[in-house]
C-alpha cells in the first residue's frame, strides 16, 4: 500500500456566512450591527464570515470603518467580498484577503430587488410608456392588449375582436368589436373614436353594450366614452358623447 | 420562385373549391405550372369539380404517410396543360395531416418546378384549415355578400395573421385577397344582400374577384368542368378577371351594376327589373 503523501492540495466549499452590507448611516452602524449580531449568537461567534460589500450603492461610510465595526461586534471576518476593482485599492490596508466576485443579475437579495423595482415603477409613473399602435386591421377573434399603456388605433377593427388597454383607447378609424379601457381599474381612462361602432365598451369594469339605436343619436362623427359617477346613487355609468 | 396560395373562407359552401379549381385552371392556361391540393381530408370534392375523380389512385395522405410517391399521386388535368391535382383522401381523417408531412410535400412540389401551389382549404377553423394556411405566401379569402360569411372570413383572416408560418416567424405578412362569390347586383341594390363595397369595407381588403351568382356554376360542377372554362359566361369572365388581377393586371370590376354589358343582359335580361 502506498504511504499517504504529507501534502495534498484539494478544492473545497466550506460553509461560510456572508454579511451583506447595504447603505448605512455611520452614526447608527455600530449599534445596528451589534444588535443584529447579538440576536444571531451563538451561531455567528463560531462561524467564519465574509463581509459582502457588493450591494452598497454609496460609500458614505469607509469600508475600513465597517470592518472595524464588524470586528468589534465579535464577527470572525476572514475576507471581504467586493464587486469591482475600485474598492480593492481602498481596502488594501485592512489586512483581510479581498475576493472579487462581480454581482450577477438576479443574485441581489429580495429586499434590494424590491427597492429597485419600486424605483423603476416611480420612474415609469413619471415617463408613461408610449402608446401601443395598431396599424393593421384587427380581425374577428383576435385580441390586442396594451398592457400598462394607451392604445392608438390606426387601422379598422372588426366585429368580434377585443381591444384592451390599461390606459385609454384612441381610434382614428372605424372602431368595432369589444373595447375595454382602464382594464386594471383606471377610472380616468376614456375611449375616443372618430367613428364608433363597437358592440361593447367598458371602462374600469363598468361596461355597456351598444345597439344601433344607442349610436344613432350620436351622429356619424367622433364620440367619447367616459366613466361618470351618479352623485345621488353613488353608481357609475358610462357616458357616450358626440365630441 | 414558387408561391403557395391558400383558398379559404371559414364558412362552408361559399365557393372555395370552385374558386380553387378556376384559379388553378386560369393560372395553368396562362402558362404557369400549377398544382392544386385538396386539404379537405375525408370530404374530397376538388377531383369532382375538375372531372378527374376516376383517375385518382393515390392521395395526399398516402404521400404524407409514405405509401406512394408524389409523382404517382399527382393527377394531370385533362382539360388543361400545366395543371396537376393532388386529391384528398376520402377515408382518412383530418388529423392525418401532420405539419412535417405537409411541408415535405410542398417542398417537393417546389422542387418539381411548380410556380403556383394552390391549397384548397376545408371549411371551419380546425386542423385541416390551419394546415392549409400554414405555409401560405398569399391567401384568397372567399366570401358571400352575407353577414355570417363575412364574419367567418374575417375570423379566417385573423387566423392567417396569427397562425401562418409567415406570421409566426415575423416574415412579410401573407398577402391577402378578397373574392366575393354569388353576387347578385339586383339584390344588393334592393338591400337584400351586402353590396360588394360594404364587404370590402368590412374586411378592409381590396376585391380580387367579384363572381356573379349563376346557375352555370352548378352545371359545370356536375359536369366536372371548372367554371372558368364555360366560354363567354359571366362567371367565367369574372374568374378570368380574378386570375388576371392575381397576376398583377389592372382590370375594372364587372357585373356590379344593373345596367350591365349586353351579354349579361342577354342571359339574365328576362328576369331583371329596370334600374
Amino acid at each position: 500500500m502506498k504511504a499517504l503523501r504529507p501534502f495534498e492540495i484539494k478544492g473545497s466549499a466550506l460553509p461560510v456566512l456572508r454579511v451583506v452590507v447595504r447603505d448605512c448611516d455611520p452614526e447608527s452602524l455600530d449599534g445596528e450591527m451589534s444588535s443584529a449580531f447579538a440576536n444571531a449568537q451563538p451561531l455567528l461567534a463560531e462561524a467564519l464570515t465574509v463581509l459582502d460589500l457588493r450591494e452598497r450603492n454609496g460609500d458614505e461610510v469607509a469600508a475600513s470603518e465597517i470592518i472595524g465595526a464588524a470586528r468589534s461586534a465579535g464577527v470572525r471576518l476572514v475576507a471581504v467580498l467586493v464587486g469591482d476593482g475600485g474598492e480593492q485599492i481602498k481596502l488594501a490596508d485592512t489586512g483581510l484577503p479581498i475576493i472579487q466576485v462581480p454581482l450577477v443579475n438576479g443574485e441581489r437579495s429580495l429586499a434590494a430587488k424590491e427597492a429597485s423595482e419600486a424605483a423603476r415603477a416611480k420612474q415609469a409613473a413619471q415617463n408613461p410608456p408610449a402608446p401601443l399602435c395598431l396599424t393593421e386591421p384587427l380581425r374577428s377573434g383576435r385580441r390586442l392588449y396594451a398592457q400598462g399603456r394607451d392604445l392608438l388605433v390606426l387601422a379598422p377593427t372588426s366585429r368580434g375582436c377585443e381591444l384592451i388597454a390599461d390606459g385609454s383607447i384612441y381610434a382614428f378609424c372605424l372602431l368595432r368589436g369589444r373595447v375595454v379601457a382602464g382594464a386594471s381599474g383606471d377610472k380616468e381612462a376614456r375611449i375616443v373614436a372618430t367613428r364608433l361602432d363597437a358592440e361593447l365598451v367598458a371602462i374600469a369594469g363598468a361596461y355597456r353594450t351598444l345597439e344601433a339605436a344607442d349610436l344613432e343619436g350620436l351622429g356619424n362623427g367622433p364620440v367619447s366614452v367616459t366613466l361618470a359617477s351618479e352623485k345621488e346613487e353613488g353608481e357609475e355609468r358610462l357616458v357616450l358623447r358626440a365630441v | 420562385m414558387s408561391k403557395i396560395v391558400v383558398v379559404t373562407s371559414g364558412k362552408g359552401g361559399v365557393g372555395k373549391t370552385t374558386t380553387s379549381a378556376s384559379l388553378a385552371t386560369g393560372l395553368a392556361r396562362r402558362g404557369k405550372k400549377t398544382a392544386v391540393i385538396d386539404f379537405d381530408i375525408g370530404l374530397r370534392n376538388l377531383d369532382l369539380i375538375l372531372g378527374c375523380e376516376r383517375r385518382v389512385v393515390y392521395d395526399f395522405v398516402n404521400v404524407i404517410q409514405g405509401d406512394a410517391k408524389l409523382s404517382q399521386a399527382l393527377v394531370r388535368d385533362k382539360h388543361t396543360e400545366n395543371l396537376s391535382i393532388l386529391a384528398a383522401s376520402q377515408t382518412k381523417d383530418k388529423e392525418s395531416l401532420k405539419e412535417e408531412g405537409v411541408k415535405a410535400v410542398l417542398d417537393e412540389l417546389k422542387d418539381m418546378g411548380f410556380e403556383f401551389i394552390i391549397c384548397d382549404s376545408p371549411a371551419g377553423i380546425e386542423s385541416g384549415a390551419l394546415m392549409a394556411l400554414r405555409f401560405a405566401d398569399e391567401a384568397l379569402v372567399v366570401t358571400n355578400p352575407e353577414v355570417s360569411a363575412v364574419r367567418d372570413a374575417d375570423r379566417m383572416l385573423g387566423l392567417i395573421e396569427a397562425k401562418s408560418i409567415r406570421a409566426e416567424q415575423g416574415l412579410d405578412k401573407v398577402k391577402e385577397h378578397l373574392v366575393i362569390t354569388r353576387y347578385a347586383p339586383m339584390r344588393a341594390d334592393k338591400g337584400e344582400m351586402l353590396a360588394h363595397t360594404d364587404v370590402a369595407e368590412l374586411l378592409s381588403l381590396p376585391i380580387l374577384g367579384l363572381i356573379p351568382e349563376s346557375e352555370q356554376v352548378l352545371d359545370c360542377s356536375n359536369q366536372g368542368v371548372p367554371v372558368i372554362l364555360a366560354n363567354g359566361s359571366p362567371v367565367a369572365l369574372a374568374y378570368d378577371d380574378m386570375v388576371a388581377r392575381f397576376l398583377g393586371e389592372e382590370r375594372p370590376l364587372r357585373f356590379i351594376q344593373l345596367d350591365s354589358p349586353p351579354l349579361w343582359k342577354r342571359l339574365f335580361g328576362g328576369s331583371r327589373v329596370a334600374h
